[in-house]
């Protein structure tokens, strides 16, 4: 009889009644032949696999990670609430101590929601994961948490929610902007002034395969992380980076998958994007759930594999390690960078373009964060929408010294209602949320 | 006249019911090593100055298959499983001689790899050596076509006696379920084939022409002759036989059962006025099924559990050391308690009020307050495991928004309780739950006017894909193509005409059909819709032919 031999929670929630719109990738039908085989393969009857219904999060958990313009319930359906709910499903098991790591296969994915949220970016409202680690540090008190991103898209909503955090790192292995949606996750993306370093982008160049991805973990993602030491290691666990999804270029497999997981040993995973429903997420699934549970997944293959997979270009191969090499530099040198951009300055601006593809709104963002040497410091965001909208938001670290809380919240009192339709304040610090 | 005969590990149960009312009941002990000879007398017995015009149906319930398997006693039928990428099958092993070949098939029912029917004849050559006369054949998604096991079977042919196909067993997805369960019907075939030949000589020599049927592990029935090839279906119809007696004898929408025998208590839940489904099949020997059972959760608590004090406290259980102090044992049981509370049962008191008093004395407390102590202790343990079931039900996965949100969670209701110490325990059991109890008349016969009063059960899978032009209605291993017009409509239609097909006189109408399953998916492919997937499940719900509630105190 097939054993775990590390106990793993299984989230499984395909919501078979939910789609962005009838044909487009995010529908009733992506997870449905991921079932299949799951069911067929009989994984939920193998000792140490257990099932779990995902949790529903409540408007409270979605406010610790987001501001929803102009409210959460204007931004999600049920479906979001399940998806967000089913993370932090993921994360309670695994907190609890009721299994050793938890995977949760929800739809729909979150990677590409920002702090703010307007509408739909990338088939995504909510950020999962930082639902997911606000109410992971609210609940049980963890501080320092690693993101490794492996969806083939950068994740950069994630990367905008934790941009300021040094105690979250957040690491993106996808497929290079120039090449792909939404266009960012350059190497120069490092984060905030406070939390240099603490983003770290690996664009890596279109036909990358299992060799490059694996390579980028054993030589950048787990120094650094070894370096870092995180209490909690997630893995938001695209899977379009399949050699057959449709529309991405690159040529992971599901050995490759199931292999970087074993490496990586994430205590949560959590499905972002893959939308090759039929040739990859069955396999790619059923070969992460075995990774996951340390199990035998050498004999799971794609039925095409021999036919489509090829060995991944010279080319590719110097250009990974380049890219590889030249981050890890970067990411040791983090401190000495941040002094010198640090030097003479009490804050720090920046000034941001933002577009929501699928429901085509433009977001022009003005940040402001508080330097400061003892916490994240205070950030207030401007943001207008070219629905008409113009919000201010306040937030507030968990971590905030007396100074930048203060500042916080005189930012909030001064904000006036005749310049915004609606101010916001996240004291991350009290926990308190409001809106005026 | 209707009779119900169920044979059990102990005794064998056995009524006579007509006009929904018992005319006559028996126990008696069950002969071991000769089933049909329990079933016989048992029959006669009933029969006794009675014609065997008058008679209805026949319903058997028996342990032959199960007990097969529990005491490792199985003919130990080949394996040729077929499975392609995935998990290796090699970790599904089961039986003496279990053999791997190529070939595979997906998800959607295609063929990605073919077989070798060079490496299959070698198989067959070599079992041939081995004068095997059962064959099981699985492949991996049969379920979604399964020419890959007919393509073996066709090979094997000649060599078998009996071979069991895996698609046939259950329409559902679970690879490793379906070997067990395919092996476990090759392995009880011949056994039980030979106890159908007995019990239909028998039947003919009494010169009984109704029908006869036999009890399955979902509370339905099958006729016997059908039964041949599906000897699977009858392991564990026990506790679905009490199950169902419950049933009959209670009509309320939601109830909780309790079987209180002398080990265990079986509890059951019935939710919109039937038994719930155990989650995937029922676990025998260790081996998950796909067999459809009824969900039961078995508590090693009973009459004869040992009462010891434990840390200052009375526990009752788990263990059972033998009978009662009342009735000739050696250690305090729970029906010693029972028996001094009640004070009534003369011939039995002075012993059990004995065993009380030795109880009593380890605790320091008096007869009376050890026997309350005790009583309500159990009382607490069975409420305990009542909800922690009702807990593990209601927190099952759901895959849809709707289930998730609107879902209608099972809820305990009234209690109802048979079995032995049940009418002892009432009170107490009333108190701890907080909820009325009741023990219906008949029910230490229950299992076997379950067995008498249930219904044909049955399932069809039926899985159509529009894209790939085909339908398939999985356990009657029906194959058809399909226009890209067909519906989910169509579907349904359709499922409901071929579970008529093997409908027989006892096969419920239409209306009692449900659908557990109709889902239908838009594919798309490359932005555009290339056609439908569809997936329909009809089951007809486990039901009774009428039901003894007049009789009921209650209701």
């Amino acid at each position: 009889m097939l054993k775990a031999m590390r106990k793993m929670g299984l989230i499984f929630f395909p919501a078979f009644d939910w789609a962005i719109s009838p044909t487009h990738p995010e529908r009733e039908e992506r997870l449905l032949y991921t079932q299949d085989q799951i069911w067929e393969e009989g994984l939920l009857d193998i000792e140490g696999i257990h099932e779990f219904r995902p949790a529903v999060a409540t408007e409270a958990d979605i406010e610790r990670a987001h501001f929803c313009v102009p409210d959460v319930a204007h931004q999600t359906t049920e479906s979001h609430m399940i998806s967000a709910g089913g993370a932090i499903k993921a994360a309670d098991v695994v907190l609890s101590r009721e299994v050793d790591c938890a995977f949760a296969l929800v739809r729909p994915p979150g990677h590409h929601a920002m702090k703010v949220v307007h509408g739909n970016r990338g088939f995504c409202n909510i950020n999962i994961e930082a639902v997911m680690i606000e109410h992971i540090r609210d609940r049980y008190g963890i501080n320092r948490i690693a993101i490794v991103d492996t969806d083939c898209h950068h994740g950069d909503g994630t990367q905008d929610i934790y941009w300021y955090d040094r105690d979250t790192l957040f690491i993106s292995l996808h497929q290079d902007g120039r090449t792909l949606y939404p266009g960012s996750g350059f190497t120069d993306e490092m984060g905030s002034i406070g939390a240099c370093g603490y983003t770290v982008n690996v664009p890596l160049p279109p036909h990358t395969g299992d060799e490059g991805y694996l390579h980028v973990i054993d030589n950048l993602v787990m120094p650094v992380l070894e370096d870092f030491k995180p209490e909690l290691v997630i893995n938001s666990a695209g899977q379009d980076n399949h050699y057959s999804d449709p529309i991405t270029n690159m040529m992971l497999s599901a050995q490759g998958y199931a292999t970087l997981n074993a490496r990586l040993r994430p205590d949560i995973a959590v499905l972002e994007g893959g939308y090759s429903i039929e040739g990859a997420l069955p396999y790619v699934n059923l070969a992460i759930i075995l990774a996951m549970a340390g199990m035998d997944f050498s004999s799971v293959r794609e039925p095409d594999y021999s036919l489509k997979v090829r060995a991944q270009h010279p080319q590719v191969t110097e250009y990974v390690k380049a890219v590889s090499e030249m981050l890890l530099l970067q990411w040791k040198k983090r401190d000495d960078l941040a002094r010198k951009l640090r030097k003479g300055k009490s804050h720090e601006e920046r000034q941001r373009s933002i577009f929501y593809d699928t429901d085509g709104i433009a977001e022009r963002r003005h940040e402001r964060v508080r330097l400061c040497t003892k916490c994240s410091g205070s950030l207030r965001i401007e943001s207008s929408s070219d629905q008409g909208i113009n919000i201010c938001a306040v937030h507030i670290p968990r971590n905030a010294c007396k100074d930048c809380r203060s500042e916080g919240l005189s930012d909030f009192a001064r904000a006036s209602k005749r310049d915004f339709d609606w101010i916001y304040l996240q004291d991350r610090s009290s926990g308190a949320f409001e809106r005026k | 006249m209707i009779i119900g005969i169920d044979v059990g590990g102990t005794n064998t149960d056995a009524v006579l019911l007509h006009n929904n009312t018992v005319l006559s009941k028996i126990k008696t002990e069950t002969v071991p090593h000769n089933l049909v000879f329990s079933v016989t007398a048992a029959l006669d017995s009933l029969l006794e100055g009675r014609s065997v015009k008058d008679i209805e149906r026949v319903v058997l319930s028996t342990t032959l298959s199960t007990n097969a398997i529990v005491q490792d006693r199985l003919e130990g039928a080949a394996m040729i499983v077929s499975a392609g990428p995935g998990i290796d099958p090699r970790h599904y092993s089961i039986g003496p001689d279990y053999r791997v070949t190529g070939g595979s098939i997906d998800h959607r029912g295609r063929e990605c790899e073919k077989l070798d029917l060079y490496d299959i004849d070698n198989i067959l050559l070599d079992l041939d050596r081995l004068e095997k006369r059962a064959l099981g054949v699985v492949s991996r998604f049969s379920v979604r076509n399964p020419s890959h096991e007919m393509a073996i079977s066709r090979r094997a042919e000649k060599s078998f006696d009996y071979i069991a196909l895996g698609h046939l067993m259950a329409g559902t997805l679970n690879f490793p379920r379906r070997i067990a369960t395919t092996y476990l019907n090759a392995s009880t075939h011949h056994l039980h084939r030979s106890f159908v030949n007995a019990i239909a000589a028998a039947f003919r020599e009494r010169e009984i022409t109704a029908p006869l049927f036999i009890l399955k592990a979902d509370g339905g029935t099958m006729p016997l002759e059908y039964s041949r090839n599906y000897s699977a279906f009858t392991i564990c119809s026990g506790p679905a036989a009490s199950i169902m007696g419950l049933m009959a004898l209670v009509r309320a929408e939601r109830f909780t059962g309790l079987d209180i025998g002398g080990t265990t208590t079986d509890i059951s839940l019935f939710h919109r006025g039937v038994p719930l489904f155990k989650p995937y099949g029922i676990t025998i020997g260790g081996y998950p099924t796909l067999i459809r059972g009824l969900l039961t959760r078995s508590v090693p608590l009973g009459g004869d559990s040992e009462l010891s004090v434990k840390g200052g406290k009375i526990s009752v259980g788990p263990l059972r050391k033998g009978a009662a102090k009342a009735f000739g044992g050696d250690t305090p049981t729970l029906t010693d308690a029972l028996i001094t509370l009640d004070g009534k049962d003369e011939r039995h008191l002075p012993a059990a009020r004995q065993a009380m008093e030795e109880l009593a004395a380890l605790r320091g407390v008096s007869a009376q307050e050890a026997a309350l102590e005790s009583a309500g202790r159990a009382a607490q343990i069975i409420k305990k495991e009542v909800e922690s079931l009702l807990a593990e039900v209601n927190s099952r996965p759901v895959y849809t928004i709707r289930e998730m949100l609107e879902g209608e969670p099972v809820a305990p209701g009234l209690v109802v309780a048979a079995g032995g110490p049940s009418r002892a325990m009432a009170p107490w059991l009333e108190k701890a739950m907080g909820r009325p109890v009741m023990n219906p008349p008949h029910s230490e016969v229950a299992n076997a006017i379950g067995a008498a009063l249930a219904m044909v059960t049955s399932e069809l899978t039926v899985h159509a894909d529009t894209e790939e032009g085909w339908l398939f209605v999985v356990e009657q291993g029906f194959r058809q193509m399909i226009e890209s017009s067909f519906s989910l409509a169509d579907a349904k239609k359709l499922a409901t005409e071929r579970m008529k097909l093997q409908s027989s006189s006892l096969m419920p109408d239409g209306d009692q059909y449900e659908f557990t399953e109709e889902q239908e998916f838009a594919m798309v492919r490359g932005y555009y819709r290339t056609g439908k997937n569809m997936r329909v499940r009809i089951q007809s719900r486990p039901g009774l032919t009428g039901s003894l509630r007049e009789e009921c105190v209650t209701c």
